[in-house]
């Protein structure tokens, strides 16, 4: 074994082409890395493109501790202070690269326009329009793509992640996913590899978040033996109620005035420019869903889900406890406490992946091609074949949504434990009881949601079992979730570790 | 409220289709992917793409009416024709995968074919370059263009506007003279830019009101000031 070189690079496999794979691969290619970035769709289509506002980032060391504070004041007790830290010093350098990959952030006379969002003692949000995301999305792809056509980057678009390749050592060397199209099983060997599949906002209702933030791969990891970290936390954030989902208010048009109650939204104190320049498409579908119009009339709101705070557990290198695999973004826990301080998930989750980009370039190269990989694909067919052979009486997405029942019962306001019981009577279900009617080979989304029920279960289980556990630990702490194979088992960790 | 789905289904690639209609009931505010992603153990789910369910990703573009939108931001009231249906298709421009799935990976090739890539970049007027940005590739411009899928003129097809648009915003930021003059020289080739027959159906077509008219009148000038240099110079 050797570290990489000029003539044979290690090989990065980066799952996600969110904000974070993208970052993450980018970090990666600049280190010599050759990557291939597989993804269940094209990296606009992703997630992330939906983002709003902007992230945080203080200029000077003094406006930096003054940053830390507000995110420790934000957070609360279970803050890492080491990773709020981290984060507020690398912000000011990511910021301008970001700017060199070609982010259009809004600029005033000085420089970087900078905005107040609530729990912000200064201003120091940076943002681009009413889509931050789209923007930045839209510039790390188009630097993707130089790599991809000087071919040091593969493209695996319309890839479902299925299962993770380890060797006889444990060590994580790849994975295996399914062609969304087709059913196709391939194996993907890396030398390291990069989870950044997001976060799991879809499961629990009300929700903002889209259909893909589902968890499975976090689950994936958490399954073969990856922590969870605060799985319990949740963002939650101001949202118009939608028919399929809410729409979260984007947070800079309530800087710039938008005035909400806990069930009002009024933007009537905005001129129309300001909707566009910061609302974007917000006001126009909020109008239609709601059947308001905002000109004259309050938009309803209530508080819905936008994302995870917790997720894999990681060191310093964004390494999770599963040797070769790292984590960056919504996977990864962010260490932000109870809440996240507005502008700091962003810069979490782009610090995180370059972190992890860098951390991947550096893995020792491995020469022979690896028989595991092969049993690994072997495995998931055989897999996919039991999912159409299964005989019971419950469709995936009837499992699927039972179980965003059962979590949104036990993480909502008042939250039950029950779900705990409940989640273990569906995880037998899903090895006795499953049924996917439709057995096409084609474009076949309940198979697939079929393979990703075990790890969804695992996911939740320890979910539940954090907030169950959270009842009656000290606020200082953060709590972790190991896979048992039986069920998860939850253990405190001081903070300042 | 009611409404009656007219929805074209194929069961897979290169396989005959088939209409099959049902009915749904519906509150006010609801779309047509409400109405399509409905349970009903009685019928296969309907096959289709989408995620983030706000109209920033793209992903459930398809015809409705005949007419190629966002299904997740279209609402169902006032859609049904006199005879009470709302019609909805797969993109006719890309090929079928299964009932609304279609292939749009070409879209992608083409980007790269045209090196409509970053390098060093520089911004001047950020909201400017946030507008032109905004492009979520869905391909509603592409159904509406006569050229693209169309008869292949010179052997090779349309790259249409969402590729034109993307190598007009990689000549707005990017840096690098050289890496512009390649992006011409492909533009100038065959799919590029005189297959454009200046319809302008694209820009009615946008969901995001993206200027692709304006993106596509700029690399019209910019390709023939190349060529001229490129001739003065030879």
């Amino acid at each position: 074994m050797a570290a990489g070189s000029a003539s044979n690079p290690c090989r990065v496999l980066v799952i996600g082409a969110g904000m974070a794979g993208l970052t993450a691969a980018l970090s990666a290619l600049e280190r010599g890395a050759s990557v291939v970035l597989l993804s269940r769709f094209p990296a606009t289509r992703s997630p992330s493109s939906a983002f709003k506002g902007g992230f945080n980032a203080a200029e000077g060391s003094a406006e930096v501790e003054i940053h830390v504070a507000d995110a420790l004041a934000h957070g609360g007790p279970g803050t890492s202070e080491a990773m709020a830290r981290s984060r507020a010093q690398a912000a000011g350098g990511l910021a301008e690269w970001l700017a060199r990959q070609g982010l259009p952030f809004d600029r005033d006379g000085a420089g970087f326009l900078r905005q107040s969002l609530p729990g912000s003692s200064r201003p120091r949000t940076l943002s681009a329009g009413a889509a931050f995301g789209r923007q930045l999305i839209h510039a790390l792809d188009g630097q993707v793509r130089r790599f991809e056509r000087a071919g040091r980057l593969e493209r695996a678009d319309g890839w479902h992640l299925a299962e993770l390749i380890l060797d006889d050592e444990g060590r994580c060397r790849g994975a295996v996913a399914v062609h969304l199209h087709t059913l196709e099983a391939r194996a993907f060997s890396a030398d390291a590899v990069v989870l950044a599949a997001g976060g799991a906002g879809w499961l629990v209702k009300p929700t903002a978040c889209a259909l893909d933030c589902d968890g499975a791969a976090v689950g994936l990891a958490h399954r073969h033996g990856a922590r969870l970290q605060d799985a319990d936390r949740l963002a939650w954030h101001p949202s118009v109620p939608g028919p399929d989902k809410d729409l979260a208010v984007p947070p800079l048009l309530l800087v710039q005035g938008a005035k909400a109650t806990e069930d009002t939204l009024d933007l009537r104190g905005l001129g129309k420019p300001a909707w566009k320049r910061w609302g974007g498409s917000f006001p126009r579908l909020a109008a239609a869903f709601s059947g308001k119009n905002p000109a004259g009339e309050l938009l309803p709101l209530r508080s819905a889900v936008v994302g995870s705070l917790g997720g894999l557990r990681v060191d310093e290198d964004m390494a999770t406890d599963l040797p070769g695999l790292l984590a960056a973004g919504e996977a990864a826990s962010g260490g932000f406490g109870a809440r996240a301080l507005p502008g700091d998930e962003a810069l979490a989750w782009l610090h995180q992946a370059q972190v992890a980009g860098r951390s991947a370039a550096g893995a020792k190269v491995r020469e022979a091609e690896p028989a595991e990989a092969l049993r690994a694909q072997e495995a998931t067919v055989l897999r996919l074949r039991a999912v159409h052979a299964a005989h019971g009486s419950t469709s995936p997405g009837g499992l699927l949504a039972e179980l965003s029942q059962e979590l949104t019962l036990a993480l909502g306001p008042g939250g039950s434990l029950e779900a705990v019981n409940a989640l273990e009577g569906l995880a037998a279900r899903v090895e006795s009881d499953l049924w996917v009617k439709d057995r096409s080979l084609v474009a076949n989304a309940g198979t697939l949601a079929a393979l990703d029920l075990p790890a969804s279960l695992a996911w939740a289980r320890s979910v539940v079992a954090t907030a169950a556990a959270r009842r009656t630990a000290p606020p200082d702490v953060v709590l972790n979730a190991a896979w048992t194979g039986a069920g998860p088992r939850i253990a405190a960790e001081g903070v300042g570790a | 409220m009611k409404t009656r789905l007219r929805i074209r289904r194929q069961d897979g690639p290169g396989q005959a289709s088939r209409w099959e209609v049902r009915e749904i009931h519906h509150e006010e505010g609801h779309t047509v992917l409400s109405a399509l992603m409905e349970r009903n153990s009685e019928v296969p789910p309907v096959a289709l793409e989408a995620s983030c369910l706000e109209e920033a990703c793209g992903s459930c573009a398809m015809l409705i009416n005949g007419r190629a939108r966002l299904a997740c931001g279209t609402l169902l009231e006032g859609l049904a024709d006199k005879d009470g249906l709302v019609t909805v298709e797969p993109l006719s421009k890309f090929p079928v995968v299964r009932d609304l799935v279609v292939d749009r990976g070409r879209v992608r090739a083409d980007l790269l074919h045209m090196d409509a890539t970053l390098g060093e970049t520089r911004i001047g007027d950020p909201s400017r370059v946030q507008d032109l940005a905004a492009c979520v590739a869905c391909g509603a411009c592409l159904e509406a263009c006569p050229n693209y899928g169309a008869s292949e003129a010179r052997g090779v097809p349309f790259i249409g506007a969402v590729v034109l648009h993307e190598s007009r915003l990689a000549n707005l930021l990017g840096v690098d003279k050289v890496d512009r003059a390649v992006r011409l020289e492909a533009l100038m080739g065959n799919g590029g830019i005189a297959d454009c027959g200046n319809v302008q159906n694209c820009v009615n077509a946008c969901p995001k009101d993206i200027p692709l008219a304006e993106s596509i009148a700029e690399l019209g000038r910019d390709t023939t000031v190349h060529a001229i240099k490129r001739w003065l110079f030879r």
